[in-house]
């Protein structure tokens, strides 16, 4: 199990800027069995294969569902180079949170996080990680 | 294919907000076949899928950074085989801007995603970005 902790920065199409955490840990001892279907029939084009690789966490983002932490769960696509890509979600029916994202430079993460998709209020925003030392 | 065509808000950790435009398409690729080895035992652990890999190229406008020129990109998309993207990464290795782009679909019309540039002596600067869909350039 490894824990990583970031805080981050969203970006609205406006310019409005929010500020959170991310706390995520990852298992790799145990699979993520749910997308195994999805290993389908060969195509005529280049493919790589892509291990899931079970994720879970929480995400505080105060201004937009205020202090308390909404756990989150997903995957990682795991890549033989490195994650590839996260994705997360969690929240309650009505404010679902969805947020991915990928490892950058200078131990940043760079993705977007959408609140409430779908919805009238809904909204999507970018977002940049820094990440912070674990709390002791 | 067509143009798909993002207008951008980039956002740096200290807050410094830039504007721009991203456009590019996504192709078959000819020769990109990456050398696969295969996997340890590690990897076995858990369920894996295959993920294709298409050609992607296009532009980048950034008018703070990159003046009013439209940048050259070019990288690859890797796709589900149930045609969902994984992720896009797109970059330029120039002297005068060394950039990348890295981006996924957070929902139907917007991507999120991060642009680096590196700047010999200043080391790499990092922004987060988020794209709206827009149908005009």
């Amino acid at each position: 199990m490894e824990e990583f902790l970031y805080g981050v920065l969203l970006t609205g199409p406006q310019g409005l800027t929010l500020p959170g955490k991310a706390r995520l840990q990852i298992d790799f001892s145990a699979g993520a069995d749910s997308m195994e279907a999805l290993a389908a029939a060969p195509l005529q084009r280049p493919l790589i294969e892509v291990s899931l690789v079970p994720v879970t966490g929480t995400v505080v983002i105060p201004l937009l569902s205020g202090l308390a932490p909404i756990p989150v769960s997903g995957v990682c696509y795991l890549g033989l180079f490195g994650p590839l890509w996260f994705v997360v979600s969690g929240g309650a029916l009505f404010t679902p949170l969805v947020m991915q994202f990928n490892f950058s430079a200078n131990n940043t993460i760079i993705g977007g996080v959408s609140w409430r998709r779908g919805q009238p209020l809904g909204r999507a925003f970018g977002m940049l990680g820094t990440r912070l030392a674990l709390p002791s | 294919m067509e143009d798909i065509i993002y207008k951008l808000v980039l956002k740096n950790a200290a807050g410094l907000t830039l504007l721009g435009t991203l456009r590019y398409r996504v192709t078959d690729i000819e020769v990109l076949a990456p050398a696969v080895e295969e996997d340890g035992a590690d990897a076995k652990l858990f369920p894996t899928i295959n993920v294709a890999i298409y050609l992607a190229e296009g532009t980048i406008t950034i008018p703070l950074l990159t003046g009013l020129r439209a940048l050259p990109v070019r990288g690859q998309s890797l796709i589900t085989l149930v045609g969902a993207p994984v992720t896009t990464f797109m970059s330029r290795n120039a002297p005068e801007f060394d950039i990348a782009v890295q981006f996924n679909l957070v929902d139907d019309i917007s991507i999120g995603g991060g642009f680096t540039r590196t700047v010999g002596a200043l080391g790499t600067q990092v922004y987060s970005l988020l794209g709206t869909r827009s149908l005009i350039g």
